[in-house]
């Protein structure tokens, strides 16, 4: 009897990354503390679809962006290891969201093409439009994460808060035409769309893991077998007013105009 | 003839967490005249729930066109034709008994095979998974297809599956000692890009040291550490040469 065959079995790492907008409007409303909250409960969503993909370890890493963008969690860290720190929105901050992608192109740039690796994650969530006051804007970065091996193949995900959410944008973030991105315009769908995203987007990465056979002619990742979300625990229509649909301010000299202010009885984000 | 043939298949813990069936299938011929495996993975999705039985019947179509076809030269392009035809018939005929209308999509699978028949081997993969031979001695790990090849939407089922799929042959001059089919649930959980070569290298120290036949009874726990580990089902055919007796 020979205990095995060949080499050790060892699990495959999937690096998760969270893209998290703090520009000034996210100080507005409450949306940052939402967003923080939100985090807190994806977390352990994300453990558990981590628990239910045997020889999968999933590392979270995270960028805050406003006029920069930064690491808030620099390290790639075990999801069962992780303890939220929360963010702080930046006072009349813009939304350089090419920023924060144009650093997570450069961590993937170096992952270099491993074969045993599995497709990146990444959620992008924004309260605004990508602003252009430096390089690379966001249009630009986009393309360059999309070139990359790794970004390319990665599942992205993407979800907008509040009436002034910058819709097409996040779509350009997913790029395939048949997942949209989320739209949350209250406290309880922001957590329980990044829950949903951020456990989706392990599992769809994951399904590399297992190496089932793409059906959609590409070996990317395919989000569109995946289900949709469904409602969310707290009804839309009680709870918590939906005040995220209000229009932002965004200050400071050389900030874009605010939005017209289209429904003046808007009580959401 | 010095060919043993081993094939065996189980349940990845993936599938088993969610109640899913085995969609894996292996199967083993040994005749007079020829040694064949054969192994496939149905496709996991929900428009293939059929899939465990597509991959079933390919096995058990690949098996009995190598048993009718072990004599004489191998017409490639006929053999690829008559295995995706045959597979056809089966699943149309298995999609009846359901009661369910027949589409091939339903039954999706990969399917990998090797035989040794009439002085050569025969290898054959249409899907991803795996398949080597070691060449030679000492010997070398061939690998005539990269794990990936037509992987992606080319399954059995697709259009252009007997076109897609790949067929090699390896006669005698080659001393092949070793070949090896696998459904990727078997190396996926490895953590070497390179294990095509240490499992050739500790199946030839079997091998070679007599114990051919505890391949039998070690083969089911080595794939259920990988779908245990791996959580995708995981099946392996293997044909080995005996060495000669000294």
């Amino acid at each position: 009897m020979v205990e095995r065959l060949g080499p050790a079995l060892a699990t495959r790492k999937l690096h998760f990354f969270f893209l998290l907008d703090v520009s000034g409007s996210m100080a507005e409303h409450g949306k940052i503390g939402a967003l923080n909250e939100a985090m807190r409960a994806a977390l352990p969503a994300i453990q558990e679809a981590e628990d239910s993909n045997p020889g999968v370890e999933v590392l979270v890493r995270a960028v805050a962006f406003s006029e920069h963008a930064w690491w808030h969690i620099v390290e790639p860290t075990p999801v069962d290891q992780l303890v939220w720190v929360d963010l702080v929105p930046i006072t009349q901050g813009v939304t350089e969201t090419g920023l924060a992608i144009d650093l997570v192109t450069k961590e993937l740039r170096a992952f270099g093409e491993k074969k045993r690796a599995l497709p990146p994650a990444i959620v992008l969530v924004s309260d605004g439009q990508p602003t252009t006051y430096k390089e690379p804007h966001y249009e630009a970065a986009l393309a360059a994460l999309l070139a990359e091996f790794w970004g390319g193949k990665a599942a992205r995900m993407a979800i907008g808060i509040g009436r002034d959410a910058d819709m097409d944008s996040l779509a350009q973030f997913i790029a395939n035409p048949a997942i949209a991105p989320l739209h949350a315009t209250r406290a309880a769908e922001l957590t329980h769309y990044l829950k949903w995203a951020s456990t989706v987007a392990v599992d769809a990465s994951s399904r590399l893991a297992r190496a089932e056979v793409p059906r959609q002619g590409t070996a990317d990742v395919d989000l569109t077998r995946l289900p949709a979300p469904g409602p969310t625990d707290t009804p839309v229509t009680s709870g918590a007013p939906d005040v995220w649909n209000q229009p932002t301010v965004i200050g400071g000299a050389g900030s874009p105009p605010p939005p017209p202010i289209v429904d003046d009885d808007a009580v959401t984000w | 003839m010095p060919y043993r043939s081993f094939a065996a298949s189980t349940l990845g813990s993936r599938h088993e967490q969610l109640g899913d069936p085995l969609e894996d299938a292996s199967g083993r011929l040994e005749r007079p005249d020829l040694v064949a495996v054969a192994v496939a993975d149905g496709v996991s999705d929900v428009r293939c729930p059929h899939s465990a039985d597509g991959a079933r019947l390919a096995v058990a179509t690949v098996l009995t066109l190598l048993e009718q076809t072990s004599v004489g030269a191998l017409d490639s392009w006929r053999f690829r034709r008559d295995l995706v035809e045959g597979w056809h018939r089966a699943v149309r005929e298995r999609a009846n008994e359901l009661g369910d209308e027949f589409h091939a999509q339903k039954f999706a699978t990969t399917l990998l095979f090797a035989a040794r028949t009439n002085g050569r081997f025969i290898l054959g993969k249409i899907g991803d998974g795996d398949l080597f031979a070691t060449v030679g001695v000492p010997a070398r790990v061939v690998r005539p297809y990269p794990p990936d090849h037509c992987a992606g939407p080319i399954t059995i089922d697709h259009p252009e599956a007997a076109d897609a799929m790949g067929i090699v042959e390896l006669n005698d001059d080659a001393e092949v000692r070793i070949v090896f089919v696998a459904t990727d649930g078997y190396a996926s959980p490895f953590s070497s890009d390179n294990w095509q070569v240490e499992v050739a290298g500790d199946l030839l120290k079997i091998v070679e040291s007599g114990r051919t036949s505890s391949i039998e009874s070690s083969l089911p726990s080595w794939i259920a550490e990988s779908a245990r580990f791996g959580g995708d089902d995981a099946s392996v055919g293997l044909i080995v040469r005996e060495p000669c007796p000294s």
